[in-house]
């Protein structure tokens, strides 16, 4: 699935004052293909992860998947369209603590009323090294098994575009680069367009191409 | 330093101390409504109860005194104190337009020595002795105003009382020597003592009582008088009451009432303390965090904890505010709703005393609800700040001792406000009990949930799952639910159990009409008189005037409280024990009596077989006076004592208006003795009941006649009234339940925020977020519902069991409507606030600290 971005444009208030973060931000994504964000703190890039996401709106500019405009969908609608083609992949796992992490995989194939959830669940959770985890709960568990948890959630309904935003960012070296195998091996295998916000250069390279965002515009490293 | 902390706290979080004090207050009020309200009426009372009493002293008895007790009286009362002496009784009245019973009062020139009887035309008592009392000295009287409806007597007009033809002189349009009126069975009317003589309703037998009111020159002598009267009066059923004891004894009904209107306020307090408790654990569940690093920077336990009490303590304080305002205006309704039980304009204001109460439990309130919580900061380990998992913000409670402040709290409110240590420990006791059966039933229903994870529907299966994996949450609201559907239900229950007893009986059993003080020689002329009108009396009672002397050689001895009585179960003993008894004899007991305990009577009495004449009694009396079955009973039958063993206890059903007593003597001992006849006549329509009484009372005009319809009307619209005050009280705890469930799905869906959100980030619609939250809280309504409707049941049960002596009746209605109701409330209140979060940014919540 193609990702295309036109003048995308976003800031905020900072009291009297106004900060752009994104000054027309252009960016075309081909199907398959594997991008990595880089730039400093405060650059925006979770910024336009959300924007990409559609769980924030934009002041001007639009975001086309597909040759579908998102940007002008409804919250319902992008709701939706997410639930079905995006995946997320947070730095801070947000699983939903109450179920256990067979169930926070199984959700969102769930509510897409999807058969079989169980056992596709349970066999993303056994790619993912977790099959002894499977009714743990997230307090329970480490960070490391908690990203790992929210990858194969992310992955459960075979999303178009997978969006991850530091997903190694709370683990140790060791376990952020066990982590990341899973990560880049299944976007591989499933061919998803991903999108990897990071501040990491080596985890970058990984990707097929590495764009810095400054200034609000995307440069290609 | 640390006050600026605590300002800067309360002002962080203004809405969390908002709502704090919105649901502590709410339950307050109900509360301190009420205490103002027995303060007012106490004040009212203690500054007319003299005008109740008409007098400083009065002695009372249910028959005349002897000679040496009217010399002992003289002695002690006559140096320095003006006397009025008054006799009361039932008699019929006959008017061209029919008869009635009414309540006679005969006075002398000096009644009443304090207090008002304001007449329709003016006003007589202490401050206007004159007008001259034109009832004195002629043949006419003061009649009350339900005569004039009742029988359209206006003044000048004439009617019969006894063998004395009287006119109406004036209508009563106020008595303040009366407190609760809605009590009595018969109006009342005032006519020249001296005119009994010739009236002929006071013959032998005749139920009267003859009172001597005393108005004492130096009102500070009252209780020395009394002590000394009581010390030459031997017999208890000689009264001796002082304005003071006169005034709680007339409005002991309207104690009773505001006792278990209290009861009912304690609950609405104690669902708003859950509410508040509640909602302090998702405040601390925020702040546990914030905590832990403020400990890893060096604050001490004691400080953190101090620092969060001092919070609740202001918040406490502070819910004194609105407690007070909303008091003020709940006031009015609340003596609206009462006042018709009172003859005084009750006028209740926020009292100091009902203002100290809130401030108290306000403060010692919110403390000891939120100690739970409190103590855990204490516990907490700032070093889990570095541990590699989630940093845990749930409180858990591992300490039950730190519930007991709140419970010995709840206890020792519930028995001040019963005014008995019994009433007040088994309230207490079955509250609990309650609480326990909803916690069981809950936690079974949370077990029965887990089993949602084999559900297709998701929206189902995590419903439920989260509803059985939040168990402390989850069951909060299913108790506080449970608890507010038994309470609105207990109510009508209990009146629809009571007012079918009524109406049941009233096609079947109930007679129409009640005939007392027959004559021994009328007995035969009154039978003949009803066979001729084709009348079936359901049997003759004698009725035998009696005092007890000893009970097992122990003299039975008079029990009074110089200091007022301290629980209701010594009052109503003293009561029981003080007044004089009426003793009936038969072959066998009634189809309106069950021996409970005992043997029936072994036939008549044989004085060659037996020792002791047998006595049955009733359960209750033999209770409160600690009678049981083998006591040796000695009585005083006009002058002559006679002995007999207890043999049963007898349970009577008095609802069904059937000539009943409290003791009953086996046939053939009291046969002989001085007595008068009561009987019952069976259901008959209004024209000839009407009639009735008319040709009775011409007949035998000393025959009192009660209309028994009428009474139970009487009494059905006394219950209704107290029923309102009870449901406007149930109601306002009702209202304190869904404020306190407002405060939990809202505080529930506030922390949840995150949780739901995320629901949208993978993808689901806004209609299955808000049935996600819906059917949860639908779930536990629905359930918890049903089963308080369910328990209202039980415990309607078990009140009428052994209160109304077994008027239940199963009304499925109410219960059903009251478990729908709140499932349609809590699933609305769901609905509104998931519609808040759903419209919340996804983007805003996630990027919160969690």
């Amino acid at each position: 699935m193609s990702l295309l971005i036109k003048n995308l444009e976003k800031s905020f208030n900072q009291g009297e004052d106004k900060l752009t973060v994104l000054a027309g931000l252009n960016l075309d994504i081909k199907n398959g293909e594997r991008v990595a964000i880089v730039g400093q703190s405060g650059s925006g890039k979770s910024t336009l992860l959300s924007l990409l996401a559609g769980l924030d709106q934009a002041d001007s500019g639009e975001v086309v998947v597909d040759g579908v405009n998102i940007s002008a969908m409804s919250e319902e609608q992008i709701t939706e369209f997410r639930g079905q083609n995006i995946g997320i992949i947070f730095q801070q796992y947000h699983l939903v603590a109450h179920l256990t992490s067979l169930e926070n995989v199984m959700l969102p194939m769930e509510i897409l009323g999807r058969p079989d959830a169980e056992a596709q669940a349970q066999a993303l959770l056994k790619e993912m090294g977790l099959e002894h985890r499977m009714n743990q709960f997230p307090s329970r568990m480490s960070g490391g098994e908690c990203q790992r948890v929210a990858i194969a959630r992310a992955l459960a309904v075979r999303p178009k575009i997978l969006l991850a935003d530091e997903p190694s960012g709370n683990l140790d070296t060791h376990t952020g680069e066990k982590v990341m195998d899973i990560f880049f091996n299944a976007a591989k295998k499933y061919q998803i367009t991903t999108i990897l916000v990071t501040h990491s250069e080596e985890l970058a390279k990984r990707c097929q191409k590495t764009l810095r965002l400054c200034e609000g515009q995307l440069l290609e490293v | 330093m640390f006050l600026m902390w605590i300002r800067r706290e309360l002002l962080r979080s203004w809405k969390f101390g908002l709502f704090f004090i919105f649901n502590l207050s709410l339950g307050l009020t109900g509360y301190i409504s009420l205490e103002a309200f027995k303060v007012s009426l106490e004040d009212t009372l203690n500054q007319n109860s003299k005008a109740i009493l008409s007098a400083d002293l009065a002695v009372s008895i249910r028959r005349e005194l002897t000679e040496n007790e009217k010399t002992a009286l003289q002695r002690v009362m006559a140096k320095d104190s003006e006397m009025s002496e008054t006799y009361e009784f039932f008699a019929m009245l006959s008017s061209s337009k029919g008869s009635r019973l009414v309540m006679v009062r005969a006075i002398d020139e000096n009644y009443p020595l304090y207090g008002s009887l304001t007449l329709s035309s003016s006003k007589v008592g202490i401050q206007q002795k004159t007008p001259k009392k034109e009832i004195i000295g002629s043949n006419s009287a003061w009649i009350y105003p339900e005569l004039e409806a009742q029988l359209g007597l206006r003044k000048g007009d004439s009617f019969q009382l006894g063998q004395l033809q009287l006119k109406v002189s004036d209508i009563v349009a106020k008595d303040e020597t009366q407190t609760f009126r809605a009590a009595s069975i018969a109006p009342r009317i005032f006519i020249d003592r001296s005119l009994l003589a010739q009236s002929g309703l006071i013959q032998f037998g005749s139920t009267y009582s003859v009172n001597y009111f005393f108005k004492l020159k130096n009102d500070q002598l009252t209780e020395d008088r009394k002590t000394e009267l009581l010390k030459v009066f031997k017999d208890p059923a000689i009264q001796v009451e002082t304005a003071k004891t006169a005034s709680e004894e007339s409005s002991h009904q309207l104690a009773y009432l505001s006792d278990y209107l209290g009861l009912v306020a304690i609950i609405a307090l104690f669902m708003s303390a859950l509410g508040a408790a509640y909602l302090f654990r998702l405040f601390m569940t925020e702040r546990v965090r914030e905590v832990a690093i403020l400990r890893s920077l060096g604050l001490q336990a004691m400080r953190a904890v101090s620092l969060y009490a001092a919070q609740v303590i202001i918040l406490g304080f502070l819910s004194l505010i609105p407690t007070v305002m909303v008091s003020s205006l709940l006031l009015p309704l609340l003596s609206e709703l009462l006042s018709s039980l009172t003859p005084f304009d009750l006028h209740p204001v926020m009292s100091l005393k009902a203002v100290f109460m809130a401030l108290i439990l306000g403060v010692i309130g919110s403390f000891v609800i939120c100690l739970p919580f409190l103590l855990k900061i204490q516990d907490l380990k700032p070093a889990r700040l570095f541990a590699e998992e989630k940093f845990s913000t749930s409180i858990d409670i591992h300490r039950p001792w730190v519930f007991l402040p709140g419970l010995i709290l709840f206890w020792l409110l519930a028995v001040a406000e019963s005014s008995s240590f019994k009433v007040g420990s088994l309230f207490v006791g079955a509250f609990f009990g309650v609480l326990l059966i909803l916690y069981a039933v809950g936690m079974a229903l949370l077990v029965v949930l887990k089993s949602a994870r084999k559900r297709k529907n998701w929206i189902f299966k995590y419903s439920w799952l989260g509803l059985s994996r939040r168990r402390s949450s989850s069951l909060a609201i299913f108790i506080a639910l449970g608890l507010g559907s038994l309470l609105i239900n207990v109510l009508p229950q209990l009146k629809v159990g009571l007012q079918n007893e009524f109406k049941t009986d009233a096609v079947s059993k109930v007679p129409s009409l009640f005939l007392f003080d027959i004559q021994d020689e009328q007995l035969a002329p009154v039978q003949d008189f009803l066979q001729q009108e084709k009348f079936e009396s359901i049997g003759f009672s004698p009725m035998i005037r009696a005092r007890i002397l000893k009970i097992n050689d122990q003299p039975y001895e008079r029990k009074s409280e110089e200091r007022g009585f301290k629980t209701r179960e010594e009052e109503m003993e003293a009561r029981f024990r003080n007044r004089g008894i009426n003793i009936s004899y038969r072959e066998k007991i009634s189809a309106s009596e069950k021996i409970v305990e005992g043997r029936n009577f072994s036939g008549n009495y044989d004085a060659s077989k037996q020792k002791y004449p047998e006595i049955s009694i009733e359960a209750k009396y033999a209770g409160r006076l600690r009678m049981k079955v083998g006591d040796i009973l000695q009585f005083d039958v006009q002058g002559v004592q006679i002995e007999g063993q207890v043999i049963n206890l007898r349970k009577v059903k008095w609802t069904s208006f059937q000539p009943n007593f409290f003791i009953l003597v086996q046939n053939g001992v009291l046969n002989e003795a001085p007595k008068t006849f009561i009987t019952a006549l069976p259901k008959m329509n209004e024209a000839k009941k009407e009639e009735l009484q008319l040709q009775l009372a011409k007949k035998f005009p000393n025959i009192s006649i009660v209309d028994v319809q009428r009474t139970v009307n009487e009494v059905l619209k006394i219950s209704d009234q107290m029923s309102w005050s009870l449901e406007l009280m149930a109601a306002l705890a009702l209202f304190t339940g869904y404020v306190v469930l407002y405060s939990i799905v809202s505080g529930q869906v506030n922390l949840r925020r995150w949780e739901l959100n995320m629901l949208k980030v993978v993808g689901a619609k806004f209609s299955a977020i808000s049935n996600y939250l819906v059917i949860e809280f639908v779930t536990l309504s629905f359930c918890a519902g049903l089963i308080g409707a369910s328990l209202s049941m039980v415990v309607s049960y078990v009140i009428s069991y052994f209160i109304f002596e077994g008027s239940f009746i199963f009304n499925w209605i109410w219960p059903i409507l009251t478990a729908l109701g709140v499932c349609l409330l809590s699933g609305l209140i769901a609905f509104f606030a998931s519609r808040r979060v759903v419209r919340e940014s996804p983007l805003v919540i996630l990027q919160e600290e969690r």
